[in-house]
């Protein structure tokens, strides 16, 4: 809750001091003055004060205007201005403080704000706690010792949330997003509806402080969703290190990785998964594998090793399988070698006119967006009329009485996206192939090498010594020891790596639960309620203040945006939702945004929402506004009692157009004789 | 025993390239005239020339080359094609281009449908990118050189 008590204008000029002093209450309040006497100039030192000023367009002093900066006029003469300063006391439902920032001075910097702990303007003491704040300079809406945002959010009672920025990063949605909606300036508030809104680079700025202002479920729901997938992201990202790490253990023994999907799932299916080894192009598992070899090497050591010369002619009968086995699979390789370079052909093929049909379709995809267009400015071409006859013309620039019939551009669309699902699956495909043959050469190469030792060691003892021991026995025993511990060692950090991904798996779950936990749809229950109510007390609201532009019945609350729209229908392409100053006169698109303002605090007040229960209006009576609507409005603002409303008008300089329109209205009323600052009670000037 | 095996063809509709859709060729001739010549005015060869150039990259490629070249020199002839000659038709009758001194001119309806083409950011992409590349510095007198230059190298 945010009210204002006194607003204090201070100005030292060489002449003495002059002040300007307002009081606030509950309630409707009204600043009157005639045009120039400055009654914006206080509006904008309030928002100064408040450190709001962003909202003017601008940082700091130079967004206020030379009457508090440089020089003031008073009685015809023009006096500078040695320093300047403005206070105001505000309070919320516990405690009154002060809040003074000077505007020129050259003791104390601009860019801080003096908190005084109790309301200073109206009783003045010392004994008061101070403490002093920046704005502007970064932290300003973190740093909770010394920034006032920050300060100011704690004070209201108020929690910002995390919003989306627009380089995919995270920021804090800053106090002033807030205040366009409730305090609304001469100069540019009355342009659109949060008109002077500072964008900071947050996404969907507007949409995002009128969720917070209306304490929308979706604010908290969106940032859940946000929480949740970043889970998901960070787990998929473990897995796919997992899974590269278990395909590299696979690979070192020469096989590849089954059962475990790149892509986290829940169901990991323990006997399928495991490695698959290619052995003469066969595909056997890790399990059979290893007992294969342990096998030979069982045989191999119950048998005695012979003699080159006892084992020569089996030597030599080994070595010409072995030197046959090798031809084979030469040629083998060579063979898929070549087939694989084919196949890679294929794909380039494949992939070139991917593209070119990926271009066709976002050239119809164009055609038929600049057909919408066309139709929408009345083209007759575009809806397949004849400009001059109005006869139909078909929808192609080939010649009109052709026999064959091209389809429509909607049907080429279609036409375009089967083929490039076609197209994708031979790609798919055409991949895979290219994989699995790739395996297979990498095995059989290692095959080519085996073998090739295994020849030259068998050439090697055909020709030593006849009496010495077979090598050949001796050192396939050797490596088959070694290929049984390394199997071991793979064995054994593979099991490390299912133990993984069973792990990764169960926690995959839980964020699947996470996620299935969130609402389904957009809006909760609450949040639709208040969006209801939002539409239709700003209905109710355009009708009071004299809205005729366009029939209630066509007006809406946008639930994209969260902004008044109307709806206009569009034969051809359906009803279309637009924002509803197209469809406005000038006078009424004020009375829309006089509308939206209330009842976006109506809204917010009945269902604890976030509004601060305070509103500014700075001359709402804009494009010779008629006096029967603003007297309605006041009157609607009057019963606001809870909350406090301030407006300041001039009443078209006119006594009785003030008269007539105050009629029978209660309010705190602030008058501006005739120029703003003027002297101190105590100054002869 | 007689047996009649009867085929049937079912005539249906076939694909066209979105060049001949006459909206976009439309749309095409207002980007021209407005990005790609000085005071939206164009002679009917440059609506060819570019209309060839939007065809393929490779073409655009080509097209700009021609934009950057000081040289008259240029290898490639660009085509005439009748479905262009259609579109402009269609687009004097709507009122989107005027003929002045037999060259072609967008006028102001034309600029309003320009202005919806520009502001959406999702339209043309590429064509707009190419056009904005190469901007006004292909001027009809140029390409009527270029054309001049052919007749007597090759005619």
């Amino acid at each position: 809750m945010l009210n204002l008590k006194t607003l204090l204008i201070e100005a030292k000029t060489n002449v003495g001091l002059f002040d300007a002093k307002f009081t606030f209450e509950k309630g409707l309040n009204i600043i009157r003055g005639d045009n120039t006497t400055g009654k914006s100039t206080c509006i904008q030192a309030i928002l100064y004060c408040l450190g709001m000023e962003e909202l003017l367009g601008g940082k700091n002093q130079k967004t206020m205007q030379s009457a508090l900066k440089t020089e003031l006029a008073y009685k015809g003469k023009v006096h500078p201005i040695l320093e300047s300063m403005i206070s105001l006391e505000v309070s919320n439902d516990n405690e009154t403080i002060t809040l003074r920032r000077m505007v020129n001075s050259e003791q104390r910097d601009p860019r801080l704000i003096e908190i005084i702990f109790g309301p200073a303007i109206s009783s003045p003491q010392v004994s008061y706690r101070t403490q002093v704040a920046y704005v502007h300079d970064p932290g300003a809406a973190t740093d909770e010792t010394f920034g006032f945002y920050a300060f100011l959010e704690k004070f209201l009672g108020l929690n910002l949330p995390r919003v989306e920025h627009f380089e995919g990063a995270e920021t804090k949605l800053y106090l002033q997003t807030l205040f366009p909606a409730f305090f609304i300036e001469q100069k540019s508030g009355w342009a659109d509806f949060l008109a002077t809104e500072p964008r900071y680079g947050i996404r969907n700025v507007k949409s995002k402080a009128i969720e917070f202002l209306l304490n929308l479920d979706i604010t908290e729901n969106s940032r859940k969703r946000q929480a949740v997938a970043q889970k998901k992201a960070e787990l998929i990202g473990r897995w796919e290190g997992a899974h590269s790490a278990a395909t590299k253990t696979a690979r070192n023994c020469g096989g590849k990785l089954k059962g475990i999907p790149i892509k986290p799932t829940t169901l990991i299916n323990m006997d399928e998964a495991g490695i698959i080894v290619i052995k003469e192009e066969q595909e056997i598992t890790f399990g059979n594998y290893m007992h294969e070899i342990q096998e030979q090497l069982r045989r191999l050591e119950n048998t005695v090793v012979p003699t080159v010369g006892v084992a020569a002619e089996n030597t030599i009968k080994a070595m010409n399988d072995a030197q046959n086995q090798l031809n084979i699979k030469s040629l083998r390789h060579d063979t898929m070698f070549s087939e694989i370079t084919e196949d890679t052909n294929k794909l380039a093929g494949l992939t070139a006119q991917l593209q070119n049909i990926e271009n066709d379709l976002r050239k119809n995809k164009s055609a038929k967006k600049i057909q919408d267009y066309g139709m929408q400015l009345n083209i007759h071409v575009a809806e397949q009329s004849c400009p001059t006859c109005h006869q139909e013309v078909k929808d192609f620039l080939l010649q009109q009485d052709l026999e064959q019939v091209p389809m429509s551009i909607e049907q080429n669309i279609d036409f375009l996206e089967e083929q490039k699902k076609m197209v994708l699956a031979y790609i798919a495909g055409q991949k895979h192939a290219v994989v699995h043959k790739q395996e297979l050469l990498n095995s059989l190469r290692q095959e080519i090498g085996e073998l090739r030792r295994y020849v030259r060691t068998m050439r090697r003892e055909l020709i030593s010594d006849e009496r010495f021991p077979s090598e050949i026995e001796i050192e396939r025993k050797v490596t088959l020891r070694q290929q049984v511990a390394n199997l071991s060692k793979t064995d054994d950090s593979f099991s490390d790596h299912l133990k993984e991904f069973k792990e990764l798996s169960k926690e995959y779950e839980d964020i699947l639960k996470e996620e299935s936990v969130l609402p389904k749809e957009y809006f909760s229950e609450k949040d639709k309620v208040k969006l209801n109510a939002l539409e239709s007390e700003f209905k109710s609201l355009l009708v009071e203040f004299g809205y005729t532009s366009k029939s209630e019945d066509y007006v809406s609350i946008s639930r994209d945006t969260y902004l008044p729209s109307v709806e206009a229908l569009n034969i051809k392409t359906g009803s279309r939702d637009y924002n509803i100053r197209y469809d406005s006169s000038a006078s009424d698109f004020i009375r829309s945004i006089w509308a939206f303002t209330c009842a976006l605090h109506k809204v917010s007040q009945r269902s604890a929402g976030n509004h601060p229960s305070l509103i500014v209006f700075d001359e709402p009576a804009q494009h010779s506004m008629s006096n029967e609507s603003m007297a309605k409005f006041l009157k609607v603002l009057e019963s606001y009692t809870g909350a406090q409303i301030i407006v300041a008008a001039s009443f078209n300089n006119s006594e009785s157009d003030y008269l007539e329109t105050t009629k029978g209205r209660r309010f705190n009323l602030n008058r501006i004789k005739e120029v703003l600052i003027t002297p101190n009670m105590e100054n002869p000037v | 025993m007689r047996c009649f095996k009867v085929l049937t063809f079912n005539k249906r509709p076939i694909s066209i390239s979105p060049e001949y859709r006459p909206m976009y060729r439309v749309a095409q001739i207002v980007m021209v005239l407005k990005i790609a010549s000085t005071k939206n005015t164009a002679s009917l060869l440059k609506l060819h020339f570019f209309s060839w150039a939007m065809r393929s990259k490779k073409n655009m490629d080509e097209a700009r080359e021609l934009a950057l070249a000081d040289t008259l020199t240029y290898n490639n002839l660009w085509s005439v094609e009748p479905s262009l000659n259609r579109a402009l038709t269609y687009v004097i009758a709507e009122g989107l281009v005027n003929v002045e001194k037999g060259k072609y001119h967008l006028n102001n309806k034309g600029e309003l449908l320009f202005s919806s083409i520009e502001k959406d950011d999702n339209l043309f992409l590429q064509e707009k990118e190419f056009l904005n590349s190469v901007k006004k510095k292909i001027s009809d007198n140029r390409l009527q050189r270029l054309a001049k230059w052919w007749e007597h190298k090759y005619a």
